[in-house]
């Protein structure tokens, strides 16, 4: 980076981070620290929401996926909207008039302790690694593409986020939100700019749609029925949606965020600002990564773009056999280019087209064969699988973005990292303080003391997402592991809420053994079927309401309808 | 408990909409809209052979 764009990189950070310390000043004890209060207006709650979902490898990481599958992630975005319809009717009046500070706080209302405890702590185990992982997906993408030191990267990231959020509690968190949201939409549109500048002149809008639409990149429905398949329109609907609510609806992350809202009627719009905004912002990132594909049909693209996996392959037993699909890439690539352009001009001259197209699908599938042989032999070097799809658009940042904006976009992925981190943070502190140590250690402290003790709690889960995410690499499976084991139980946590908010005489032992069965559910289809993981939260959640009622039903009485 | 309907939030209307129940359903059409819209987007800028 350039002097100019250290210089936009600081002064955007700094600036950030003042306001939102300034907007923070009105925060009134331990409610004014996690709740801000109840008093944000719902356009900045909104932003927030949004924020906190779209994490930096949502950035980087979905422009690489189009920029090798096209639009088709786009349907599990699909359902989005409908849920939050879903949510303004159930979830958030109950939330809302119960007045709680933690999603999990209701259950015990509505439930038992042993509900409430059960479904935090499973908050608790896997958002406090997610954090980790929030801070160390982007921050080894930005070292590897900045050449900065990795560990570094991760502390500033960090500590910075740790500072603010420690200090400013949920306003801070927000506002800063706000400002770095109104930043991504900058970013996602200074972006598409750059890419159509950065194409040769003579290749028009016209004529980027149509290379795009010859490998059918624009698909964005696929309407076959798969289960096995991740992306079609029946996954999206239905798994998209069961994820979509279970996190809006039941991870403390989202539901702290509408809990911040002046009113119930600002919570509801908040979410619904999210119903209308969010698939246009997913088709534009999306986009980037389709005219990424355009582009590098004019500009030669690296094999891979992660530099340091390739710099790996290269030192090891494999390199010759590398150099080799890398020459082979290039000469392809030229081909394809030629090809390219002759067929833009037999286009324009209103020629036959088959032939040509033909011979650019087949070079197409050349290039993405070379590419997958390419992925495998890193894997085999590595011992893990490539991750290369987070290293397309940050690499062409780096080589194509002028100065001055490279700064500002290079701060759009540390502020999306940082807004997802910063509200992991809040939600794990609001859990650990509300759930645990105000419910069995410490009940009846006096404000000052909790504030204290919150402040000390989201100290303490920042320094552990810093030494996750400083480890993850050496965590490695583990990390997977528990990642998988989160899947397992997220739909389950549903399914719970679900029983509490639908089924009016499901009691605690119910939600307690419908939570157990739902996890062990998910567990079994995801060990004996190929079911894509989008189905996991249909099953739990489906599970917990079944048995939930069933063990319900069994046990003496019933809950009060609350 | 069972929860009371906030007067406040319930009634009265939101933006151009007459009430929520209005500006639910709006969402819903938003929802068809945008996967018909996708749909036509997938068919007609499919240029590959087939």
């Amino acid at each position: 980076m350039t002097v100019i764009d250290w210089a936009v990189f600081v002064l955007y950070f700094g600036s950030v981070i003042s306001f939102a310390l300034w907007q923070s000043r009105k925060n009134v004890g331990v409610e004014g620290y996690f709740l801000a209060n109840r008093r944000l207006p719902w356009a900045a709650v909104g932003l927030s929401v949004m924020a906190t979902q779209a994490s930096a490898i949502t950035f980087i990481g979905t422009t690489g996926q189009a920029f090798d599958d096209g639009m088709e992630f786009i349907q599990v975005y699909l359902p989005q909207p409908l849920v939050m319809v879903l949510l303004c009717v159930v979830f958030v009046p109950f939330f809302y008039r119960a007045k709680v500070f933690t999603a999990y706080e209701y259950l015990e209302n509505r439930f038992d302790a042993k509900t409430r405890s059960l479904a935090s702590f499973l908050f608790l185990l896997s958002r406090g690694l997610a954090a980790g992982i929030v801070l160390y997906a982007p921050a080894i993408v930005l070292s590897v593409i900045m050449g900065w030191d990795e560990k570094i990267t991760i502390l500033i990231m960090g500590l910075v986020t740790i500072l603010y959020t420690m200090v400013g509690g949920i306003t801070a968190v927000i506002w800063t939100d706000v400002i770095q949201m109104v930043m991504m939409f900058a970013g996602i549109a200074a972006a598409l700019v750059i890419l159509f500048g950065t194409l040769p002149a003579e290749v028009g809008v016209g004529d980027v749609v149509y290379i795009g639409g010859i490998q059918t990149m624009w698909s964005s429905i696929d309407w076959s029925w798969d289960p096995t398949n991740t992306y079609t329109i029946w996954s999206g609907m239905i798994g998209g949606f069961f994820l979509a609510l279970a996190y809006f609806g039941t991870d403390q992350s989202q539901v702290q965020r509408y809990l911040t809202a002046k009113s119930l009627r600002s919570s509801r719009l908040s979410l619904i600002f999210n119903a209308f905004l969010k698939l246009p912002m997913q088709f534009a990132i999306l986009s980037i990564g389709v005219l990424l594909f355009v582009f590098y049909h004019f500009e030669r693209p690296p094999l891979l773009f992660n530099s340091a996996e390739v710099t790996m392959v290269h030192e090891s037993t494999r390199a010759a056999e590398f150099q080799g699909l890398e020459m082979e890439h290039g000469g392809v690539h030229s081909l394809r280019r030629e090809a390219t352009l002759e067929l833009l001009d037999a286009r324009r001259g209103g020629e036959n087209l088959a032939v040509l197209q033909q011979q650019i699908g087949e070079y197409d599938g050349q290039l993405a064969q070379l590419r997958s042989d390419a992925k495998a032999i890193v894997s085999d070097v590595r011992g893990t699988s490539s991750n290369d799809v987070n290293y397309v658009f940050p690499s062409y940042l780096i080589r194509y973005v002028p100065a001055g904006i490279l700064g500002l976009m290079i701060a759009v992925i540390f502020a999306a990292a940082m807004s997802s981190l910063d509200s992991e943070l809040t939600a794990l502190s609001s859990a650990t303080v509300i759930d645990f140590y105000q419910r069995y250690f410490r009940p009846k402290a006096d404000e000052s003391h909790y504030l204290r003790v919150a402040r000390i709690s989201t100290f303490f889960w920042g320094i552990f997402a810093c030494g996750v995410a400083l480890y993850a690499g050496r965590l490695g499976s583990l990390l997977e592991a528990v990642n998988q084991v989160g899947s397992f139980f997220y739909g389950s946590l549903l399914g719970v809420f679900l029983l509490a908010f639908l089924v009016k005489k499901s009691n605690g032992d119910g939600a307690f053994g419908g939570l157990l069965a739902g996890m062990l559910a998910v567990f079994t289809v995801s060990v004996t079927t190929d079911v894509s993981f989008l189905y996991y939260n249909v099953v739990g959640a489906l599970t917990v309401l079944a048995v939930g009622s069933m063990i319900s039903k069994l046990s003496d009485g019933g809950a009060p309808t609350v | 408990m069972r929860d009371r309907p906030d007067s406040d939030d319930e009634n009265g209307p939101i933006g151009i909409f007459p009430n929520w129940w209005w500006l639910y359903g709006a969402v819903v059409i938003y929802t068809v809209v945008a996967i018909v819209l996708l749909h036509l987007f997938s068919v007609t800028l499919d240029f590959g052979l087939h």
